[in-house]
């Protein structure tokens, strides 16, 4: 099984600046272990990752890119409607019409069944007309597809621009990736750093894959905020406060975010990247008890997809917990 | 930013040398030097230290020691003051005649030093920075936490000095230093062993430097700190690459009473500023002493939060103004204390809102139920309490009772369990009231701990923007940065005085003492252990 294209460092290179590098084996290896933790699922089971690095400047970056590529290869186009149907209700939701590209959001109601016709009933809370704002609609399933129905708040114009081309510079390292998958809802992870310094550390570098024009790692990472309901494939929090949401994989970068571990949904795999003089006794300890409780399971494929070595100053150690 | 030392390119480095990474001990044989590591051993081992008298001829001694071991000035510079602390190291010990002969020989092998004035050490120095400047364009680096405070043989008038050597030369005092740079050689001019040990663990293993240079005279011993690892795991054992600096031993035998002498004096060095107690007991709070680049020193909460400016002064906006963790204060950092008690601040700040919104009692209001648990705890341990509101279902533990009854903690945090102690205060007699009126109690005094809380947080957002308001006016003003030991007079709102501190050395071992002492900033100026 391959996770990732053959030779990644010559499929992509970095403009840092203006200083065009190829990307080095250390890159090439977070973006490895990032598409590793996302695809590694057993049931009933979640992986727990640590890497403890040298420095973890930009390390939560490159997994968050292999989570990413992960993610979009695996992506599997599910029923609108079915999903739909699970929400609770007044859960605020976003459509746009195909004719006319008008944008509404609404809160759901309810659904109603007209014999044997399905119908999403919404009250309007945002409509391009302001008369429209505070009617009721009810829409038919058969007429569904036709309002783009989404959780997230769609992006704005200069964001879909943004996501398009992440989206195609990601097609050169996915096969056969699906169109759908940077439209749909739902992010691939979840990245708990301090989002200022990660901001700025990422601020100025690009990724060209595959000799494309180059990309900012800012838009190929499809961020937002977690706490904002707008469309995004990866999701950023700070270390406190209620860190909400489900996603197949949180990463959590430094030793103050995996402090949070334990307010994180179960089912979620983990990541935790720590640089040298962050791994201390504490998360050492915490590291043991995990290891004492951890099962002996292994996923064929994967392992099968695990380079025979590691960069050098790549520290890992995984663990499969009970859910 | 150029790309040389953007983020990109410092983790890149970083990567490269943590692969690659040369530790090189440089041994130099000189006999003066190994003779006074000799002397100083034997005297050490005589000398019993928990007479003060001795203990102050030992500091006497390790100073001597030192200076001469960790200097890399020529030893006849007038800034060492070798001679002069020879003669108040004899001076000192005159009452302790089994140590005569001894300092007398030491007294000869220091005046063959200072006379003969060059310093085989800083030869090999300048000999391996001319080399680092041939052979490689990056930074040097040389590492002077060679211990807390202020490194004997290291006279900060000198640092200008080292400092004109190269303009790639840099001075690494701190975490700060080394986290903002990579270098291709970093200097180690000792064996380290009272530098403080997580700077050395970061210069060592995060990638710092592609090449370590350390120069020892002979006698000196050099370790490298072990490094806390992950366990090997069944699913990547095998697939790890061990980094070069991991691998190598140390197999020098050393001198097992010079390494007693420099852990005493690494806990005397505190011990002389602090003297506070390190094992806990009741009524003592843990806290990180924290020595300033001004000579000054305080104590702050081991598990509180301070407010700090960006090392390099420069305060541009609000954002600048970051509240961390006591515990991630580092060497170097610049931090933001009221003077005489920082907790003030904030409750003066909460009064001006209360007053401002007519609720001047709130605080009186939220917190009156304190008096009934203090009662209680009169005939009840905090443990007896904790027990009797988990057979309530209201999780807690003693630490938090006794958090609750002082003034550094509002209330519980959590509505039913503050609603269970005060059912069980009320249960206990301590709280004359039953039924819906103990109902309507508990109601109203959540709310208003809910209600100071907010009030709480209001305060903490003005201070810092009248703080921040002060502060940009002062750098406004004086068209430059702030300096290490500032004092700021917030005028007209909260009439406080604030202190901007440099932070010299941590000590990294939490003490334990009484709240008190928490903020209280000791004049060290003078004090022996500060040279």
């Amino acid at each position: 099984m391959n996770l990732l294209p053959a030779d990644l460092s010559k499929s992509i290179s970095i403009l840092d600046g203006c200083e065009k590098s190829s990307l080095p084996d250390w890159a090439a290896s977070l973006i490895w272990l990032g598409a590793w933790c996302r695809s590694n699922r057993l049931a009933g089971k979640r992986l727990i990752v640590f890497a403890v690095l040298p420095t973890r400047e930009l390390a939560a970056a490159f997994a968050s890119l292999g989570c990413l590529i992960s993610g979009a290869g695996n992506f599997v186009d599910a029923l609108s409607w079915s999903t739909f149907k699970k929400l609770p209700l007044g859960r605020s939701v976003f459509w746009i019409s195909k004719i006319g590209s008008k944008r509404y959001s609404g809160k759901i109601i309810g659904f109603k069944d007209y014999d044997g016709s399905e119908f999403i009933v919404v009250d309007v809370t945002k409509a391009p007309k302001k008369a429209e704002v505070g009617t009721r609609r009810e829409i038919s399933r058969n007429y569904f597809d036709d309002y783009l129905f989404t959780e997230e708040k769609p992006a704005t114009a200069p964001r879909s621009a943004s996501f398009d081309a992440a989206a195609q510079s990601l097609s050169y390292l996915v096969e056969n990736l699906n169109p759908k998958w940077i439209w749909a809802d739902g992010a691939e992870g979840l990245l708990v750093t301090n989002v200022a310094t990660f901001e700025s550390a990422i601020a100025g570098l690009s990724l060209s894959i595959e000799g494309q024009n180059p990309i900012a790692m800012s838009d190929l990472l499809c961020l937002e905020r977690n706490k904002i309901q707008s469309h995004a494939k990866l999701r950023i929090d700070h270390p406190k406060g209620v860190i909400s949401g489900n996603f197949p994989i949180v990463i959590l970068d430094g030793a103050k975010a995996f402090m949070v571990h334990e307010h994180l949904t179960a089912g979620s795999n983990m990541l935790v990247i720590l640089d040298r003089s962050e791994y201390q006794e504490g998360i050492h300890d915490e590291v043991m008890q995990l290891k004492s409780i951890s099962s002996d399971c292994q996923n064929a494929d994967l392992k099968s997809a695990m380079p025979g070595t590691l960069t050098p100053g790549v520290e890992l150690a995984a663990y499969w917990v009970d859910e | 930013m150029t790309a040389a030392n953007s983020v990109f390119s410092r983790t890149n480095r970083a990567f490269e040398n943590a692969g690659l990474s040369c530790l090189k001990r440089h041994e130099i044989d000189f006999s003066p030097a190994a003779q006074v590591m000799q002397i100083s051993s034997r005297l050490f081992q005589m000398l019993d230290r928990s007479d003060p008298v001795q203990a102050e001829v030992s500091l006497r001694l390790w100073v001597l020691r030192s200076s001469i071991l960790f200097t890399l000035l020529p030893f006849g510079d007038s800034a060492l003051r070798l001679q002069l602390q020879m003669n108040e190291l004899e001076q000192s010990s005159l009452g302790l005649p089994d140590a005569t002969q001894l300092i007398e020989t030491l007294k000869k092998y220091v005046t063959d030093i200072v006379s003969v004035g060059r310093n085989p050490k800083r030869e090999l120095f300048l000999h391996v920075l001319d080399e680092s400047i041939e052979k490689d364009g990056g930074k040097i680096g040389i590492f002077c936490a060679l211990s807390a405070g202020r490194p004997p043989g290291w006279p900060s008038e000198r640092y200008a000095q080292l400092s004109a050597l190269s303009d790639r030369l840099m001075l690494i005092g701190s975490r700060r230093h080394m986290r903002a740079n990579v270098f291709g050689t970093v200097i180690l001019p000792c064996a380290c062993c009272n530098a403080p040990p997580e700077l050395l663990s970061d210069l060592l293993f995060s990638g710092c430097a592609a090449k370590l240079e350390v120069l020892l005279y002979k006698g000196e011993r050099f370790q490298i700190p072990k490094r806390l690892m992950l366990p090997v795991d069944g699913i990547f054992a095998g697939r790890l690459q061990k980094t070069d600096i991991e691998s190598e031993v140390n197999v020098i035998s050393g001198d097992s009473s010079m390494s007693a002498v420099d852990t005493w004096v690494n806990e005397a060095f505190w011990q002389g500023l602090h003297g506070a107690e390190r094992n806990s007991s009741h009524n003592l709070v843990p806290a990180n002493y924290m020595l300033f680049c001004d000579g000054t020193g305080t104590f702050l909460p081991a598990n509180g939060r301070i407010l700090t400016l960006p090392a390099d002064g420069e305060v541009t906006d609000e954002a600048d103004l970051c509240l961390v963790r006591v515990e991630n204060v580092c060497e170097g950092d610049l931090i933001v204390l009221r003077s005489g008690d920082s907790g003030f601040l904030l409750d003066e700040a909460t009064d001006r809102i209360m007053s401002s919104e007519d609720n001047e009692s709130l605080f009186e209001i939220a917190t009156d139920w304190k008096e009934a648990l203090e009662a209680l705890l009169v005939t009840h341990s905090n443990e007896q309490v904790a027990q009797a509101l988990r057979e309530r279902d209201a999780q807690t533990n003693a630490a938090s009772i006794r958090q609750w009854i002082g003034p550094d903690v509002l209330g519980p945090g959590n509505e039913r369990v503050f609603k269970e102690l005060i059912n069980l205060l009320a249960d206990k007699g301590k709280i004359k009231k039953v039924d819906g009126e103990l109902i309507r109690y508990a109601d109203s005094r959540w709310k208003s701990l809910q209600e100071l809380r907010g009030v709480r947080h209001k305060a903490g957002n003005l201070i810092r923007q009248d703080l921040f308001k002060v502060l940009f006016n002062r750098i406004e003003s004086r068209n430059g940065q702030l300096n290490d030991g500032e004092r700021i007079h917030v005028e007209g709102v909260t009439g406080a005085e604030l202190l901007i501190l440099r932070v010299s050395s941590v000590d990294r071992n939490p003490a334990h003492v009484p709240p008190s002492r928490l903020g209280q900033v000791d004049d060290l100026k003078g004090n022996k252990w500060l040279g």
